[in-house]
């Protein structure tokens, strides 16, 4: 079997960082036919960060169609601006990056402690504890809902559909969770418009009275940002999590040194990406990367996560080290698409690492490593369940 | 070596890459997040730092180029 044909299999889930090397080193720039269509992928930091940053590749999947055919193609399914190219990303992109700028996250981290607090008040005194269902996914559902103005008693309807949008096992719920989705979204905005509060939807509602982005596109953002706030975050902070507990010596070093979980953060976004690769990009021309030509109007996807342990870039790539201080990695992408919720994941991720191992130093993992299973995604690397036991008492 | 720093706002994407690693020298507006540069003329010993920078700029917007005698002139 090539190195391509593992990409998405058993193997590749419970443990995907064997097969990227083997892509890094003998198919760096892979062409993989699946079902009927053809995905090339990058694995290569250099390629994946330059293709990043590279203008002839496309978000508008147009491109895979002949010129003649384009014009009267419709443009993305969902109008979300991760499916777009200037100038229509451009305009979106401004309306919504003053709500997360450095600054903004950074006043929200008071608010962000004290809801990791709170969560980790409440947890069960006794006995194995799902840290994921209780606590990692709730804090950034909390936050996003907060920062939106979607109330958070609705959450579990739309964590069940966000989580299907992202599930690769079920390809045709995927779009009816979507469909789910901008229905509960369009209701929510009539709401908003009656009743406006500080969230940013009811910001962006003004947006779009004043024309500057179409009814569509409004639906489209509010549910990506609300995709966005759920799938990720929580499997930073759920890896990270698993990563201290498997390496002892390296949560004995944050445990003494609180202050180095803002550089834990960044290495457990580079050892082990959440969003471990990228889709939906269209080549615009024949562009050639480590000495492959991949031709105009192909579908790319780019792995974040294989970049992020390249040896070519990272020296040790494969080691887990809090304190590496070198924060070039991918994770939160490049170029114009670069996350546009980086600086909130970092806070949330920070506080919520910082409040777990201040108040349980002792934690350890209920279960064995081996017996830990990871969720069907082409999109985020995360696990189902991530069973601890608070302290050795538990 | 003056090094004024400049901020190419069509390619800039707010993401705050710049404020975050050296908040002395960026900020991001209000109104869209696109970066400020607060001093555009830093001293030598930053240099590195705002190539780090530069690098880390997701969009490539942030250009610092080394003032020639000619192009002092003002």
């Amino acid at each position: 079997m090539n190195d391509s044909e593992r990409l998405f299999t058993n193997e590749f889930w419970a443990d995907p960082y064997p097969i990227y090397t083997d892509l890094r080193n003998v198919e760096p720039v892979a062409r993989i036919e699946d079902a009927d269509s053809v995905v090339w992928v990058l694995s290569r930091y250099r390629d994946v960060r330059a293709a990043l940053a590279d203008p002839r590749l496309s978000k508008d999947w147009r491109h895979t169609l002949p010129p003649e055919q384009r014009a009267d193609a419709p443009g993305p399914s969902v109008e979300m601006m991760v499916l777009m190219d200037p100038p229509d990303h451009t305009r979106l992109r401004r309306l919504v990056s003053m709500a997360f700028t450095a600054r903004r996250m950074e006043g929200l981290r008071p608010r962000v402690a004290e809801l990791s607090r709170e969560l980790i008040d409440a947890l069960p005194g006794a006995g194995p504890v799902d840290i994921l269902d209780e606590f990692a996914f709730l804090l950034p559902v909390l936050v996003i809902c907060e920062l939106l103005g979607v109330p958070a008693e609705d959450r579990s309807e739309f964590a069940a559909w966000s989580n299907t949008v992202l599930d690769d096992s079920r390809p045709g719920m995927a779009m009816e969770a979507m469909r789910k989705l901008q229905d509960y979204l369009s209701d929510l905005i009539e709401q908003k418009r009656s009743t406006p509060d500080e969230g940013l939807i009811s910001a962006l509602i003004s947006h779009a009275d004043e024309d500057k982005l179409s009814h569509t596109e409004l639906i489209a953002m509010s549910v990506m940002l609300l995709i966005a706030g759920h799938e990720t975050t929580v499997n930073l902070i759920g890896n990270g999590l698993l990563a201290l507990l498997t390496h002892p010596h390296q949560f004995a070093l944050l445990r003494e040194n609180p202050d180095l979980v803002h550089a834990a953060v960044e290495e457990f976004l580079r050892w082990d990406s959440p969003v471990h690769s990228l889709s939906t990009f269209y080549t615009t021309e024949d562009v050639e990367y480590s000495w492959v030509t991949i031709p105009g109007g192909s579908v790319v996807r780019l792995s974040l996560a294989a970049a992020n342990r390249d040896p070519e870039r990272f020296t040790d790539a494969a080691e887990l080290r809090i304190n590496r201080s070198d924060a070039g990695h991918l994770a939160f992408s490049h170029g114009l698409h670069h996350c546009l919720g980086a600086q909130l994941a970092r806070v949330e991720g920070q506080e919520a690492i910082r409040a777990l191992i201040t108040a349980h130093p002792g934690m350890t993992l209920a279960v064995d490593p081996s017996d830990l299973q990871y969720r069907h995604s082409r999109v985020v690397r995360g696990l189902k369940k991530l069973p601890v036991l608070l302290s050795a008492t538990s | 070596m003056r090094m004024p720093i400049h901020v190419d706002e069509t390619r800039c994407i707010g993401a705050g890459n710049c404020a975050l690693l050296a908040p002395d020298l960026f900020d991001q507006r209000d109104h869209d997040g696109v970066a400020i540069v607060l001093d555009p003329d830093p001293p030598a010993d930053m240099t590195e730092l705002l190539d780090q920078v530069i690098q880390r700029c997701p969009s490539g917007a942030i250009t610092a180029q080394p003032q020639s005698e000619a192009g002092r002139a003002e």
